[in-house]
């Protein structure tokens, strides 16, 4: 149960309900989910040289529809650590390769199996829940925007692994390397359709998708003396994603799964099938496609001087994920005090970035700066003279007649709704800390085992990619979409924090 | 033996102990009556349809232009309209009113409930004509239909056959004594009440289309039948002065607790020049005079005077609301003056000059002030025009009333028509020099900065079909332009 209420005399620092100047609300939701799951799990070894793993699960769910909430997923690996045949010598002290193969099951949020209400209320532009029940004395309840399905069926992940665990010269150097292929079928997912059918979404099971890569881990101890150490850890991996199938109902075509739109603009996130999962769409600009024309090339504008867009949202080529990401850790142990630093690193993709539109709406973002916000004429434009032909676009923008915001707010500065994305590479220390392990000899008077003094800080550095001066690209604002939309990007989200702390651990 | 039937015995209690996916935070839709979900779905239309459809329409029949340094709907004042804006209420109109009237429909047959499927019916039709007459075209036939998640598109005249003949079966399987379900509309009235509001209805689908299909014998027997309503219909009295409570026009544009800052709507000079030319004592009950001088200024579409010193915030005029303000439905003046074109087109004259002199007397009457005869001197009914005559004066008539009606008749009758000036020539955005006395009266002008797709002397004929459903429905169909006008105003 939950109560809200507004205008609170804040001074009196009185946090209670009946402290608000406006009528309290109080809403209250239940929520109840079962699942009853048999599981079991056999090893065999043979001569601490193999091992044969297999497990078996079975899960029943109360939040798949009934009749059908049964789900079965076993899983085995194999592994062997080989060099128990080789000759026992100084660098490959230790190696084992394994081989995986398993299946995970998942259920849904409880309350997707049917059509649920709520109670009624109606949204205007700007104002949500401008007619909000109860109204005038009466009460009433409307179907929920999403429909639910009673042909749910559970998610199924599919997983095949092979990797390698390597120890060189007695664990100085440590390697981890695995390829993975893993396949997602049937994730439950809220579709959006047409709000002629009646709801605006729709829930089903989303279709297959495939990531396989490889990752690897590295870590080394470059400088061991009987003093100092000093760690060196190297991570990578690059992973591959692609929408192998999709629903029923749109065979061959595209789901969109997260979308945004303000104004004139809309960006679209698709899972398309044959591509990765999360390619952007919006509306691009003009430019003049015959190779005849003088003015091959040039951008096209209409008789305001205002760049023209396409008609119709299109594919952007760029996509929501990650080419490959990294990272480092690095530590200096000296006489128990260690300086360790983590570093993380993640290339490419492109985001979808609300902070940075409203700064061309304010004024705020630098790129309003262009021509010093003096009157001018889009260079190389042109405009269409309606039978194929173009001519010189002489018409200017200017602030006076807000011209030069529309251009900055409306049509991306010329980049339309390309204006809205922003590349997600980063380079971000994860953490620094300083810690001090107190010398046993001094603690074994006061009858302690261990103590240990840390200073950290978490977040220090961020370095991000040159067109994204705006926000962190790890921060995001959708969320309830499960995996496949968190990372479409953020709407106005807040800085990230830099955290600074001290620990302290005792052991008796 | 005994460990299979415990087996099975334990995997039956299973089955019921999982059984709890029904949500507790929903009641059984089998258990709601018609009254508990009629509501709802009736304010969502009331909503869309007195508050954004308002909105737009009196930006785009020149009721309304943009106030003094804001600029929500600058391009409305410039007669551009995206695909992205009207979604919302394509989204509450349909998979809100729509979705919920139909469950309604669906519980009136059973429970053979005919005042309330009446009711519930000439929501959904309003609801549906609304969206033609924005779009040209809708899904209709495949509407509503979950399972299909693509629906086809219905030509706007198909679907207002369609309206037509739901609207006769429903008033065909009542004789009036029938109750209706909880409303707001017509509150503790039988269903006789809304088999007038039906007929009127009726008329503004026929009379609209009357130009384009043959309709007249189906308008002889309504208009024959002259089973209207005597006054306006209009969701009123049902309004409170708290967010979530008030009229939805006046929480977007003028609330002070929730948007004072959100002013956007004035006085445009093509209204006001119309009604001084005839002192009209309605300007007066639509509009407020500004804050300068108590006197009544236009505004000029496509710009909002943001650069000058002189004409600013105080100089402007806003459109009168109230809290509790009407959502006006139909107002008996709209009726009076669908029949005074039905006589013009297949009647008498004289009959046609009575009704639109009803029709303006209605119009002040609802206003609530005098001067009728004013306006009936200056702008009397000419029989050689009546487009012209029937087109201002129903256009000024409605400014203040239903807005969106008024842009719907102004692409119909096609008057007011464009004059000789431009809104460059009433505002010169570089010198800031203002001259509202080149714009003739009962005319339009073409806005500052125009939608280049439109050009001059040009209105917009209809919207971009929503970006909720064209990104999402590959049956959605090419869409025609800005300038292509809807079936009915063809």
């Amino acid at each position: 149960m939950q109560g809200q209420t507004d205008n609170l005399a804040v001074y009196t620092d009185f946090w209670m309900l009946s402290n608000g100047a406006t009528r309290s609300t109080l809403s209250e939701y239940e929520y109840k989910r079962r699942l009853v799951g048999l599981f079991g799990d056999i090893t065999l070894g043979w001569d601490n040289f193999v091992y044969v793993d297999f497990t078996a699960r079975n899960d029943w769910s109360s939040t798949l529809p009934k009749g059908n909430n049964s789900f079965f997923y076993p899983g085995v690996t194999l592994s062997a650590i080989f060099t128990k045949f080789i000759q026992p010598n100084p660098i490959l002290t230790f190696g084992k390769v394994r081989v995986a193969y398993g299946k995970t099951g998942n259920d849904a949020t409880p309350y997707y199996t049917a059509t649920n209400y709520t109670q009624a209320t109606t949204n205007a532009y700007y104002v949500l829940d401008i007619t909000k029940f109860p109204f005038n004395g009466k009460n009433a309840f409307m179907a929920s925007r999403t429909s639910g399905s009673n042909t749910l069926r559970p998610e199924m992940t599919s997983e095949f692994e092979l990797g390698t665990n390597l120890k060189l010269f007695n664990g100085r150097i440590d390697i981890d390397a695995s390829y993975y292929n893993r396949v997602t079928n049937d994730q439950i997912f809220t579709l959006p359709v047409d709000p002629a059918t009646g709801f605006t979404s729709q829930v089903v099971n989303f279709g297959k998708v495939r990531n396989r890569g490889v990752e690897l881990m590295v870590n080394t101890t470059p400088v061991k003396t009987e003093n100092f150490q000093w760690d060196l850890g190297f991570n990578f991996a690059k992973n591959y994603n692609k929408v192998l199938s999709l629903p029923e109902s749109l065979e061959g075509g595209r789901v969109n799964i997260y979308s945004f739109s303000a104004g004139n603009d809309a960006v679209y996130m698709y899972a398309e099938e044959g591509k990765a999962l999360g390619e952007y769409y919006t509306y691009l600009p003009v430019y003049v496609t015959d190779e005849n024309s003088p003015y091959y090339g040039c951008p096209v504008v209409d008789s305001a001087g205002q760049p023209v867009r396409t008609s119709e949202i299109q594919d952007t080529g760029f996509s929501m994920n990650h080419q490959w990401t990294g990272g480092v850790t690095t530590a200096f142990t000296l006489y128990g005090v260690t300086l360790s630093a983590a570093f993380d690193i993640r290339y490419g993709g492109k985001m979808f970035s609300r902070t940075k539109n409203l700064m061309q709406f304010t004024g705020n973002g630098k790129v309003t700066e262009e021509n010093m916000r003096r009157p001018f004429i889009i260079p190389n434009s042109v405009v269409a003279n309606g039978d194929g032909t173009y001519s010189e676009n002489n018409t200017p923008i200017y602030i006076a007649d807000s011209s030069f915001q529309t251009y900055f707010n409306d049509y991306g500065y010329g980049n339309q709704g390309l204006a809205y994305l922003i590349d997600r590479s980063y380079c971000k220390v994860r953490n620094i800390s300083l810690s001090w392990s107190i010398p046993k000899k001094w603690l074994s008077k006061a009858y302690l085992n261990e103590v240990v003094l840390t200073a950290y800080c978490n977040n220090p550095f961020l370095w991000t990619a040159k067109d994204n001066r705006y926000v962190d690209p790890e921060s995001t604002t959708v969320t309830g979409y499960g995996d496949l939309a968190y990372g479409f990007g953020e709407l106005y989200t807040n800085p990230s924090n830099r955290t600074f702390g001290f620990n302290l651990k005792v052991n008796f | 033996m005994t460990g299979a039937i415990a087996l099975t015995l334990s995997l039956g209690a299973c089955d019921s102990y999982l059984d709890i996916n029904d949500s507790p935070n929903s009641p059984s839709v089998d258990k709601l009556s018609a009254d508990l979900i009629f509501p709802g779905a009736e304010m969502a239309y009331a909503n869309v349809y007195g508050d954004y459809l308002a909105v737009t329409g009196g930006y785009f029949a020149q009721y309304y232009s943009q106030y003094f340094g804001t600029s929500n709907y600058m391009d409305y004042s410039q007669f551009k309209q995206a695909a992205t804006k009207s979604s919302r209420a394509y989204t509450e109109l349909t998979a809100n009113a729509l979705q919920n009237m139909k469950t309604v429909l669906e519980k009136a047959t059973a429970e053979e409930a005919w005042g309330t499927y009446l009711a519930a019916t000439v929501i959904r039709v309003a609801a549906f004509q609304a969206l033609v007459d924005c779009y040209g075209a809708v899904p209709y036939s495949e509407a509503l239909d979950i399972n299909n998640a693509t629906p086809k598109y219905d030509d706007g005249k198909d679907v207002y056959a369609g309206l037509v003949k739901e609207l006769d079966e429903a008033m065909s399987k009542v004789n009036g004594t029938e109750t209706v379900c909880t409303n707001f509309l017509l509150p503790n009235k039988a269903a006789s009440e809304w088999v007038k509001l039906a007929n009127a209805l009726k008329l503004r689908i026929l009379m609209r289309e009357c130009g384009a299909v043959n309709v007249q014998s189906e308008l002889a027997t309504l208009v024959a039948e002259g089973n209207f309503p005597a006054g306006d219909v209009a969701w009123a009295g049902c309004w409170k002065d708290e967010l979530g409570q008030a009229n939805p026009f006046f929480t977007e544009d003028n609330y002070a607790s929730y948007g004072g800052s959100q002013k956007n709507m004035i006085l445009n000079l093509a209204v006001l020049a119309t009604m001084n030319a005839a002192d009209d004592a309605r300007l007066q009950a639509f509009f407020d005079p500004n804050i300068e001088k108590r006197e009544y200024q236009g505004g000029v579409s496509g710009t909002n005077f943001g650069t000058s010193s002189t004409y600013r915030a105080n100089y402007w005029c806003r459109p009168h609301k109230e809290f509790d303000s009407p959502v006006y439905f139909i107002t008996r003046a709209e009726v009076e003056f669908f029949l005074a074109e039905y006589e013009a087109r297949y009647g008498s004259m004289a009959n046609a000059e009575a009704h639109y002199k009803s029709a303006i007397e209605a119009s002040f009457a609802s206003a609530g002030v005098t001067g009728a005869d004013r306006v009936l001197t200056v702008y009397p009914f000419d029989s050689a025009n009546w487009q012209k005559s029937i087109g201002v004066q129903k256009w000024v008539a409605l400014s203040g009333v239903n807005p969106f009606e008024g842009y719907c008749e102004l692409r119909r009758l096609k008057y007011p028509a464009f004059g000789s000036v431009t809104g460059d020539d009433l505002y010169n955005l570089l010198t800031t020099t203002y001259t509202p006395s080149l714009l003739e009266p009962g005319t339009l002008y073409t806005p500052i900065d125009v939608n280049t797709s439109l050009g001059n002397n040009k209105l917009l004929q209809r919207w971009p079909y929503p970006e909720a459903s064209a990104n999402r429905n590959s049956n959605v169909p090419e869409y025609p332009g800005d300038g292509a006008p809807i079936f009915w105003a063809e």
